[in-house]
């Protein structure tokens, strides 16, 4: 690998987008040559500065922007965020002590001492509770007003804590419902037809081990079917670990549909992972995200493909000899241009 | 931002799914919890703080009128960042003329009306924590300089994380055109760092 090439593949390298025999060849050029090590520091560092540029926080108003204009909306019924309503429900009982006081105060003239904190923007939630509190003593109001903060800290705890068990009940329920709900066959990432399917599924490894992917297994005898681990790097790549494996999922599925090598059975079309009977029966009602995350839970790390018999009638697959041009457009390197001045 | 884990999108799911019975209290749940990386994602693609506050507003109003068409397929982060992208796209197509004028850096804000943010963890000397501010300042400055296709490409790569993959997906154009595109967004900003 000389230095131009270097250059080329330094910055896939540093954003994890190196095939991993890529990364082996880059990996001893660097170790010889300092101009090369010093390109991929100075790439490094300005990679650190952006990632470690200061987070900009949302204003405050924001939800309460957003809020307004949900329950705004023309056609809604809809309230306002509750989470933003705690601290108003707080707010409304210290208007009512405020109310009740300033009434003691003023009993014996008899003004109308509501007025003057009618309008305050505490009383728009308040005002009802004004008429039946006119009577109400400082001492009363002070104690509605510690019941008041006391059911709100109660209310933020278990919002905090969140009913995590409801949550999680609930979450599996729509687990369990979608699980019963789903057909026996399993759901494919993508379905290839063949004339040999299990020759088929011994290329479809071999393309995927090129790519850093760990193959898990393979059946070939009543079905076809390739399973792979997204989650785990196989040793010598650079992939992050972290990362959910349904993107990883999806960049996989889109090499191996644009590498031109193997054929999506109809009538899936190019570019969409294809759909088994199976998917296409849970479109119905809520069953498909929820189906999707439960089996995300379990399948987050598994690619499954299924390769079925090509049809007699249809014309073979391209040429093998087609397919090093699609794999180098695949792993395309970026040309190195002028940048352009404003 | 943080990738999420298996059950935050477990939760979101359920969230989700209450909105869809109308349960406005399970939106908001969900705007207190993306909020923050949303803005910030939005603010580092448009460079201005009024702008980015009311495209943040958009963005989840439209995710809220829409919540019926999230398959699920990506993370409901994904999914409004996507919109976000689109929707800070066509803002710049109609309101070119605004982008650049009115940026605040943030390393440097308070005096022009946009809150202090908090600071990344500095060393424990002023003078370092001074000077950290200052390269803050600059890069930050460099990257709002930068032509809005190419500082899209670098806040989605080095700031939101995502891969070539997705960003392809998200600005529906190749992966050879996210590769040379973000290469020569960070040649740009060498130039201008240098």
């Amino acid at each position: 690998m000389n230095c131009d090439d270097a250059k080329q593949l330094i910055m896939a390298y540093l954003d994890g987008e190196l095939p991993s025999e890529e990364v082996s060849r880059l990996k001893e050029h660097l170790a010889a040559c300092t101009a090369c090590g010093r390109e991929l520091a100075e790439q490094q560092r300005l990679i650190g500065a952006i990632k470690a540029l200061p987070r900009a926080p949302a204003p405050e108003s924001l939800a309460r922007n957003i809020s307004a204009a949900i329950v705004a909306r023309p056609s809604g019924t809809a309230r306002g965020f509750a989470w933003l309503k705690r601290y108003g429900a707080l707010a409304a009982s210290l208007a009512i002590a405020m109310v009740a006081a300033v009434l003691i105060a003023k009993s014996h003239k008899g003004a109308d001492a509501t007025r003057q904190t009618k309008d305050a923007p505490e009383n728009v939630i308040a005002r009802k509770e004004e008429q039946a509190d006119l009577a109400m003593t400082f001492e009363e109001a002070e104690e509605k007003l510690a019941e008041a903060k006391a059911a709100d800290e109660a209310e933020t705890r278990a919002a905090a804590g969140e009913d995590i068990t409801k949550k999680k009940l609930a979450s599996r329920a729509l687990e369990a419902d979608a699980i019963a709900q789903a057909p026996a066959r399993p759901v494919f990432d993508l379905v290839i037809e063949a004339d040999s399917p299990s020759k088929c599924l011994d290329d479809l490894a071999e393309f995927l081990r090129g790519r850093g992917v760990n193959i898990v297994g393979k059946i070939s005898s009543r079905r076809s079917v390739l399973f792979a681990d997204l989650s785990r790097p196989s040793v010598g790549t650079e992939y992050e670990t972290e990362r959910f494996a349904a993107d990883r999922r999806t960049d996989i599925i889109d090499q191996i549909v644009q590498s031109g090598k193997f054929r999506l059975a109809k009538p899936h079309k190019r570019g969409r992972p294809g759909e088994a009977a199976s998917r296409a029966q849970l479109e119905q009602g809520d069953a498909l995200p929820a189906l999707e995350a439960a089996q995300e839970a379990t399948r987050r790390s598994t690619l499954a493909i299924l390769v079925v018999n090509r049809p007699a009638a249809e014309p073979p697959v391209a040429a093998e000899a087609d397919a090093p041009a699609a794999e180098a457009a695949d792993r395309g390197i970026p040309e190195p241009t002028q940048p352009d001045t404003q | 931002m943080e990738r999420r884990s298996v059950n935050d999108a477990l939760d979101d799911v359920v969230l989700i799914q209450r909105c869809r019975r109308g349960d406005t209290d399970a939106f908001g749940a969900l705007v207190e919890r993306y909020q923050d990386d949303l803005f910030n994602g939005i603010y580092r693609m448009v460079g201005n703080y009024q702008d980015s506050a009311d495209i943040a507003q958009d963005v989840f109003l439209k995710a809220y009128q829409a919540i019926d068409s999230f398959r699920g397929r990506a993370s409901f982060y994904t999914w409004i960042y996507r919109i976000a992208v689109n929707t800070c796209i066509s803002r710049h197509r109609s309101l070119a003329a605004r982008k650049a004028n009115l940026h605040v850096p943030l390393a440097t804000a308070g005096e022009d009306g946009a809150p202090d943010c908090d600071p990344p963890a500095p060393g424990p000397q002023p003078h370092q924590e001074a000077e950290n501010r200052e390269e803050y300042a600059r890069a930050e400055e460099a990257l709002a300089k930068l032509p809005e296709d190419y500082r899209i490409v670098v806040v989605l790569r080095d700031i939101e994380g995502y891969n070539y993959a997705e960003m392809a997906a998200m600005l529906d154009c190749s992966q050879g055109t996210i590769k040379s595109r973000l290469y020569r967004a960070r040649e740009m900003l060498r130039a201008m760092l240098a």
